[in-house]
């Protein structure tokens, strides 16, 4: 008997301390986002967020000019050469909707002619085909 | 207490070497890529047993990875839509790389989203399809649906900003950048990408900066398994913010946030005016009643905005991501979806 209440006032404990900690934490976050939303704060965090945009810019007009010192490419001049990769792919994604676009088509002129289509090898497949050969030729 | 303790440290609870373990394995619904295009992935994932021909496209959002929907069997909104009989396909944007930091919505929405929804209807043999947004993920269907020509036949929007006009958390920051006080265009561009670990902690600002309770929740429910197994995953996927595109957040910022330009219909897309009262699809927006980053005075006032005919507005209980993880879809949803798909 004396063990069940002991057990009872355990669990009832341990939901004690659990809504506790969820209380704390709630009263501690209203707390902090009150300090947070003071104005003095947000204009102190004005002038931090400007002088920060300074620094860096004023870190990467150096490190251009390093870079150029060193001849070794910026992260920006990596990025470009990412960004051709990805205009080539969207490229050959436009391509590939007009090869869906005209396979369209001509089953549509198939059809209004009674024509049969034959199974023609699908133009999708022998552009990923392609894909799949460009990529493992690196 | 003492006993919980006690019996945590003697007794073999799936605690022990929690920290040692490898993370259980998330997104295992089977799946095949349908495109790809830079870092995004169009995934197909099959009906177990399909009774539905009208295909579900999911747009997630951009600040954290879309695996929330697939966390692991039993706990996979994706899986559940499977089960119940439909072809899901989920757009995964990836993670953006520096190089990618001059993406604009306009190439979200278009360059993307319009682009994978052509590729889902090629694939799925269908004419229309239903979207669902979850989060800024809605935001962006929302647009998407407003400027295509594309037949959308549903569109669910869950936990979707879509009024910026009240500011719930933080207003004197809001505030501050909507009045000009405060200007991180510069900023941004300096970044470029914004690192993980600022969106983050630019997240953690808004809803909660001190956050220990769910490790309170996992010592005292340290004896069951599968819970902690879910929080594992779960975990796994809050610490699992990405990067944030520079051009998309100063737009977000800019013509979203500060001059609230979606509501007001005076936003545009590629040339494309962004005009609510264009969506007529049915539509069902869902907002939960614990949701501290997305309340509901942020999604509701779309309901007046839009031409369509058939629409519902549902609050329910839960929190931001509750949905996703349930692991089943709840009847109300799964009802309203069932109700306005073609059926095979």
């Amino acid at each position: 008997m004396k063990g069940k209440v002991n057990m009872r006032d355990n669990i009832d404990l341990k939901e004690y301390l659990k809504l506790l900690g969820i209380q704390t934490e709630n009263q501690l976050n209203q707390l902090f986002q009150k300090r947070l939303s003071d104005k003095n704060l947000i204009h102190l965090a004005n002038l931090s967020i400007q002088k920060h945009t300074e620094d860096l810019k004023g870190l990467r007009d150096y490190q251009e000019l390093l870079a150029l010192q060193l001849n070794i490419p910026t992260k920006d001049d990596v990025a470009n050469v990412a960004k051709i990769a990805i205009q080539i792919e969207e490229k050959l994604d436009l391509l590939e909707n007009q090869i869906f676009y005209l396979m369209e088509e001509i089953q549509s002129l198939h059809h209004k002619n009674g024509n049969k289509i034959e199974k023609q090898p699908s133009k999708l497949y022998e552009l990923k085909d392609w894909n799949k050969r460009r990529k493992k030729s690196g | 207490v003492g006993d919980h303790f006690k019996n945590l440290k003697q007794e073999k609870t799936p605690l022990k070497g929690l920290w040692k373990e490898a993370m259980p394995k998330v997104g295992q619904t089977p799946r095949m890529s349908v495109w790809k295009k830079n870092k995004a992935t169009l995934w197909y994932y099959p009906a177990t047993n399909k009774k539905f021909q009208t295909p579900l496209f999911l747009i997630y959002s951009l600040l954290n990875q879309p695996y929330i929907l697939d966390l692991g069997p039993g706990l996979s909104m994706i899986e559940a839509f499977t089960n119940e009989g439909y072809d899901v396909y989920l757009l995964d944007f990836g993670i953006p790389g520096y190089e990618d930091k001059d993406f604009t919505l306009n190439y979200y929405i278009i360059n993307y989203i319009e682009t994978a929804v052509q590729r889902v209807l090629r694939h799925s043999n269908e004419k229309s399809l239903s979207v669902i947004g979850y989060c800024l993920g809605g935001t962006l269907a929302t647009i998407f649906t407003s400027v295509t020509n594309i037949p959308i036949k549903n569109l669910i929007l869950i936990a979707a900003p879509i009024d910026f006009s009240q500011s719930p958390q933080l207003t004197n920051w809001v505030n501050s950048l909507k009045n000009g006080e405060i200007n991180l265009d510069e900023l941004i561009d300096e970044y470029g990408l914004i690192p993980a670990k600022l969106v983050e902690l630019s997240v953690k600002m808004m809803t909660s900066p001190i956050s220990y309770s769910p490790y309170i929740n996992l010592l005292t429910r340290a004896h069951d398994e599968k819970y902690v197994d879910k929080w594992l995953r779960f975990q796994q996927w809050v610490k699992g913010h990405i990067p944030f595109v520079g051009a998309t957040l100063k737009q977000i910022l800019n013509d979203l946030l500060k001059e609230n330009k979606l509501i007001n219909n005076k936003l545009t897309i590629q040339g494309r005016k962004v005009k609510l009262s264009h969506i007529n699809s049915n539509l069902l927006v869902v907002s939960t009643s614990g949701d501290q980053i997305i309340p509901e005075e942020l999604i509701k006032p779309i309901m007046n905005k839009v031409a369509s005919n058939d629409k519902t507005y549902l609050r329910v209980k839960g929190g931001h991501v509750t949905l996703a993880i349930k692991g089943e879809i709840p009847e109300y949803l799964s009802e309203w979806i069932r109700e306005r798909s073609r059926s095979i």
